[in-house]
C-alpha cells in the first residue's frame, strides 16, 4: 500500500476542520482516532479529547463491530485508496445514523492511517425505508384484492346511487352463475326479490349520509331463477376519483336464513308447546304457525292411538275459511289405519311422502272434497321418537310439489324436530291423566317442604283450594302431634333413609282428622318427592275401635275368668291367650301347652275326656261343652267350663280346632252351696208340711171330733190330753225346725264365692 | 163289696177319720192300714174288693208314694178310688199328686163330713 506523506500545517488544519463534513483519521493498526474535525466533533457530541481516547469500534453498534473489523482488513488489503460504503454509526447520546463513508488510506504522522469522511443519510435512509415498506405492503394487498375479486365467494360490485350497476366482479358469475355483463346496464331492484326490494332500498338511501352501509338478508335469483339470501356492505366511494360509486359487496347467506327460519319457527313452536297445558292445545297452536307459512293452506296432525291400532286426527287449521269445506265434506274421517291413506302411508314408510295431483290419487281417500276446494299437494311428515312412530304432519298446498321443495324442506326439518316435544307432550299429558285421575291423593313436595303440585284428590280430601296449598308448607297440614314424626320421616326420605311408610294425621279445612298414609320417591335433580298417599281413615278408626274392642274383651275374659285357645289340626301345640295361662296358674315361659302337657293337667278321672281325642270328638260346626276338673301348675284344683268346636275353611277342610275355656271354680262352689242349701230348705218345707202340721192337724181334728161329732165316744178330758200332747209335739218340731233354718242362715253366711 | 181304706200311720187321725166316716156312712167297712206295705198287702189279698183310699204320704215302712207306685201294675186298677188325705201344703206334693193318673183329689186333713159326701161312695164307679 501506498502512503501520502502529510506535514501537519495550520493551513491543513483549517480546511480539515472548515469541512461541512465529519471526517477524522484513524490508526488502522489500533484503529485509534488520531485526528478529528469540528464537524465530527459536533455531530457525534464527543469532544476532540474524548475522541482521541476513543477507537472507531466506540462509534459502532456493538453489533456492528464484527463488519467493522472486516472493513478495516479490507482497508488495509485494498490496492486503491478510496472506498465508499454504508455503516450504521453510533453518536454519544446512544441514536443510530447511517453514514455514508468514504476513505483514502495515508500516512499519519509516520503511522498508516485512513482518513475518512462521513455522510449522515439516516434520514434520507429512513424515508426509503418506508418507502419500500409501504410499496410491498401496497403490492401484497392489491395480489390479494383482486384474488378476492376474481376468485372469492363475495360479490362485488360498484353501483350508482340508484342502484344502476357501473361495475360487478367476475365472481358473479362463480356465486350466481351470471356473467357481469348481464348486469351492465341494469338496475340491482331488477333482480332483488320484489318482497324484499324496499328494505334493501331504505338501507341504500342511507349511503349519502354515511362512509358505510349494511343491508340485511334479501333474497336475490341466481341464473336458474331460485331465490338466495344476500347481505350487502355498501361504502360510499362516490366522491373517489375513478371508482364514483357505491362499492357493494355481497356476501351469500342463504344456508343461515334457512336453519334461522328452521330454528325459528321450531322455537316459536317450542314456546307453544311449552305454553299449552294439554297436547291438543299444543297440536292446534303449532298446525296455526304451519299454515302461516306461504302456500301451506292446510295442515293436519294425526296421533297413534295408545293401543298402536290406528292413527287418530287430533288436530287441524286451515290457512283461510274456504278450506273448511274439506272438512265439511269429510266428516267423520278422523281415524285411518297403517298404510291407509297419506298419513297411514307415512306411518308404514315412516319417512316424507309428497303425494301430488290430490284430487286424483287414488289412494287419498278425501280426493272429491281435495278437489272441491283445489288442494294440489299433500305433504306426509313423520314425527318420530327415535325409531317410535308417534304420528305425522299432514300439510295441504294448492301448488304443485315442485314449487313447494323449498317449504317441504323446511318442513322436514321441522317434523324432525317434532318428535321429542310430542312425546314430552304426549308422555306429560299421560303423566296429568294419571295424576289427576287417581283417586288417592298425589303430591309433589319441594326439599323445604312446600306444596309444588297436588291432584284434585288431595285437595279434595283437604277441602282447600289449589292455590292454598301452593302457598303452604305440607307440616302445617299435618296435626300438630305429628308434625315432629313427619319431619324426621321427610329428612330420612331424602337421605335416602326411610324404610317404611310415613302414615299420619292430616287436618282438614273442616277441621277434621284424616289418617293418610303415604309412599314417596325421590326427584334429587329437582329437590322434590314425588308421593301418593292413601285415605286410611275408616281403616284406622276400625283399628283403634278393634284395638278397643279386643282390650274390652281381653278385659271381660279376665273378669269372666274365660280364655281362647286354639290348635291347628295338624298341629300338637295349642295356642293359648293369656287368661288360659292363668287359668292354669303358668305362663308362656313356664308352660307349653301341648297335647300331653294338657293331658297332665287332668285329674285321673277325667282322663277320658283326652283319650283318643274323646273331649273332641266334635262335628263340624257344632259346638260341644264340658265341665271338668283340671290340676294347675301350682297344684290347685279348679273347674272349668269348656266350648270346643272344630274350624274348617271354605272348602270343608277342618284347619283348626278352637274353644273358650272359664274358670268356674268359684260359681261351682256356689252351686253346690246354694245345692245343699236347697236341699235343707226342701227338708224345712218337708218338715213344715209333714212334721209341724201333722200335730197341727191332730190338734184341729181333735176339736172338729169335740165339736162336730160330739166327741166321738171320747170325753172332754182324753181329748183335751190328746190335744195336749199333740201340742207338745208341735213344739218341739218348731224348735228342730228353728235349728235348720240357723244352719242355712250359717251356711249363707259363709258364702265362699268372691264376687 | 167296696171297702174304704184308711192308710195312715197317726192312730189320733185315723180315730176321727174312722168317726166321721162312721157318721156318714154308718155301714161301711173301714179298713186302718198304718203304712203303705201293709195296704198293698191288704190289697193283693183281697183283690176281689174295690176300694175307696184315703192316703197319707208321710208314713213309716212305705209311704203315700211309694204305694202308688207298688199299685202301678195293679191289675185292679180300676177298683180303686185312692185320694191322697195329707197335712202337707207343699205344692210339690200337690203337683206330684195332680201329675199321678191313679190319684183322683189331693184332700187336706183333716177330713170333714161335707167332703167326704162329695165323693162318690158306695155306687158304680164312674
Amino acid at each position: 500500500m501506498r502512503s501520502v506523506a502529510i506535514e501537519q500545517s495550520d493551513f491543513d488544519r483549517a480546511v480539515f476542520d472548515l469541512v461541512p463534513l465529519p471526517m477524522w483519521i484513524y490508526d488502522l493498526d489500533t484503529l485509534h482516532f488520531l485526528a478529528v474535525n469540528k464537524e465530527a466533533i459536533h455531530h457525534y457530541g464527543y469532544s476532540e479529547e474524548e475522541f482521541k481516547q476513543m477507537t472507531i469500534k466506540d462509534i459502532r453498534p456493538r453489533e456492528d463491530i464484527p463488519k467493522l473489523e472486516e472493513a478495516v482488513e479490507r482497508t488495509k488489503n485494498r490496492r486503491t485508496k478510496f472506498k465508499k460504503s454504508i455503516f450504521r454509526h453510533q453518536k454519544r447520546d446512544g441514536s443510530i445514523m447511517y453514514v455514508q463513508i468514504k476513505g483514502n488510506t495515508i500516512d499519519f504522522k509516520g503511522k498508516k492511517a485512513e482518513i475518512v469522511t462521513a455522510t449522515d443519510l439516516t434520514e434520507l435512509y429512513e424515508k426509503e425505508r418506508n418507502l419500500t415498506k409501504a410499496y410491498e405492503e401496497l403490492s401484497f394487498s392489491e395480489r390479494r384484492y383482486r384474488s378476492l375479486i376474481e376468485n372469492g365467494r363475495d360479490l362485488v360490485a360498484i353501483i350508482g346511487l340508484e342502484g344502476n350497476y357501473k361495475y360487478v366482479a367476475p365472481t358473479s358469475s362463480t356465486v350466481l352463475g351470471i356473467e357481469p355483463d348481464a348486469f351492465l346496464g341494469k338496475n340491482a331492484f331488477d333482480f332483488i326479490y320484489e318482497e324484499d326490494a324496499p328494505h334493501v332500498k331504505e338501507q341504500l338511501g342511507k349511503i349519502t349520509e354515511s362512509k358505510s352501509v349494511s343491508i340485511n338478508a334479501y333474497r336475490f335469483p341466481d341464473a336458474n331463477g331460485d331465490l338466495r339470501w344476500f347481505k350487502t356492505e355498501l361504502s360510499n366511494h362516490l366522491n373517489t376519483p375513478l371508482i364514483e360509486g357505491i362499492i357493494a359487496t355481497t356476501h351469500e347467506v342463504t344456508a343461515e336464513i334457512k336453519e334461522k327460519i328452521v330454528n325459528d319457527l321450531f322455537t316459536e313452536l317450542m314456546s307453544t308447546f311449552s305454553k299449552s297445558i294439554s297436547l291438543v292445545s299444543s297440536l292446534d297452536q303449532a298446525l296455526q304457525q304451519l299454515v302461516l307459512l306461504p302456500k301451506i293452506r292446510m295442515s293436519e296432525i294425526w296421533l297413534v292411538a295408545p293401543d298402536h291400532s290406528e292413527l287418530h286426527l287430533v288436530s287441524r287449521s286451515v290457512q283461510q275459511r274456504k278450506f273448511d269445506l274439506f272438512y265439511q265434506q269429510t266428516q267423520g274421517f278422523t281415524s285411518c289405519t297403517e298404510g291407509s291413506d297419506l298419513a297411514g302411508r307415512v306411518w308404514k314408510e315412516k319417512k316424507v311422502l309428497v303425494w301430488d295431483n290430490l284430487s286424483e290419487n287414488q289412494h287419498f281417500l278425501r280426493a272429491e272434497a281435495a278437489q272441491m276446494v283445489g288442494l294440489s299437494t299433500g305433504i306426509g311428515l313423520p314425527i318420530m321418537y327415535g325409531d317410535e312412530f308417534l304420528g305425522c304432519i299432514v300439510c295441504f298446498s294448492t301448488t304443485s310439489p315442485a314449487v313447494l321443495a323449498e317449504k317441504i324442506t323446511l318442513l322436514t326439518h321441522i317434523s324432525e324436530k317434532l318428535g321429542p316435544l310430542v312425546k314430552q307432550k304426549v308422555t306429560e299429558e299421560e303423566y296429568r291423566n294419571v295424576f289427576n285421575i287417581s283417586s288417592d291423593p298425589l303430591c309433589i313436595v319441594g326439599f323445604d317442604g312446600y306444596i309444588k303440585k297436588c291432584n284434585t284428590a288431595f285437595d279434595l280430601l283437604m277441602g282447600y283450594q289449589k292455590p292454598y296449598l301452593y302457598t303452604t308448607a305440607i307440616f302445617e297440614l299435618i296435626y300438630p302431634d305429628d308434625q315432629a314424626r313427619a319431619a324426621e320421616a321427610l329428612s330420612l326420605l331424602i337421605s335416602g333413609q326411610l324404610t317404611e311408610r310415613f302414615s299420619g294425621r292430616f287436618l282438614t279445612a273442616q277441621g277434621e282428622v284424616k289418617w293418610l298414609q303415604w309412599s314417596a320417591t325421590i326427584a334429587a335433580e329437582s329437590k322434590t318427592i314425588v308421593a301418593v298417599g292413601k285415605d286410611i281413615t275408616k281403616q284406622k278408626l276400625a283399628e283403634q275401635a278393634l284395638q278397643t274392642a279386643y282390650e274390652q274383651l281381653k278385659t271381660a275374659q279376665k273378669i269372666a275368668k274365660l280364655g281362647y285357645w286354639f290348635r291347628p289340626i295338624d298341629s300338637d301345640i295349642s295356642e293359648w291367650s293369656e287368661e288360659v295361662y292363668t287359668i292354669y296358674d303358668c305362663s308362656p315361659d313356664t308352660f307349653i301347652p301341648t297335647t300331653e302337657n294338657v293331658k297332665q293337667t287332668l285329674p285321673p278321672k277325667h282322663g277320658h275326656l283326652m283319650e283318643s281325642n274323646a273331649l273332641f270328638h266334635l262335628e263340624p260346626g257344632t259346638t260341644k261343652s264340658f265341665e271338668h276338673e283340671i290340676i294347675t301348675l301350682s297344684g290347685k284344683l279348679k273347674w272349668v267350663h269348656q266350648e270346643v268346636r272344630l274350624v274348617s275353611d271354605e272348602q270343608g277342610n277342618t284347619v283348626k280346632i278352637e274353644g273358650t275355656i272359664q274358670d268356674i271354680t268359684a260359681s261351682r262352689q256356689a252351686m253346690d252351696q246354694i245345692k245343699k242349701q236347697n236341699d235343707t230348705l226342701h227338708e224345712i218345707a218337708w218338715m213344715q208340711s209333714h212334721i209341724i202340721r201333722a200335730p197341727l192337724i191332730r190338734i184341729m181334728s181333735l176339736i172338729y171330733l169335740s165339736r162336730e161329732l160330739d166327741g166321738g165316744g171320747k170325753s172332754t178330758p182324753e181329748i183335751m190330753d190328746l190335744i195336749m200332747d199333740s201340742a207338745k209335739e208341735l213344739d218341739e218340731v218348731i224348735a228342730q225346725i228353728t235349728v235348720k233354718t240357723n244352719l242355712i242362715h250359717h251356711e249363707h253366711g259363709t258364702d265362699t264365692t268372691d264376687r | 163289696m167296696e171297702q174304704i181304706l184308711l192308710i195312715d200311720d197317726d192312730a189320733v187321725i185315723n180315730f176321727i177319720h174312722e168317726k166321721i166316716i162312721s157318721s156318714v156312712y154308718p155301714d161301711a167297712a173301714v179298713v186302718i192300714l198304718e203304712n203303705g206295705q201293709k195296704a198293698v198287702d191288704y190289697i193283693q189279698k183281697n183283690q176281689q174288693n174295690s176300694y175307696l183310699v184315703f192316703l197319707d204320704i208321710n208314713m213309716p215302712i212305705m209311704d203315700g208314694w211309694e204305694f202308688l207306685e207298688a199299685m202301678q201294675d195293679y191289675p185292679n186298677k180300676e177298683n180303686l178310688n185312692i185320694h191322697m188325705l195329707t197335712s202337707s201344703v207343699d205344692l210339690r206334693d200337690r203337683s206330684r199328686a195332680e201329675d199321678n193318673s191313679m190319684v183322683r183329689s189331693f184332700l187336706p186333713k183333716p177330713l170333714t163330713k161335707d167332703v167326704l159326701r162329695s165323693i162318690p161312695f158306695g155306687e158304680e164307679p164312674a
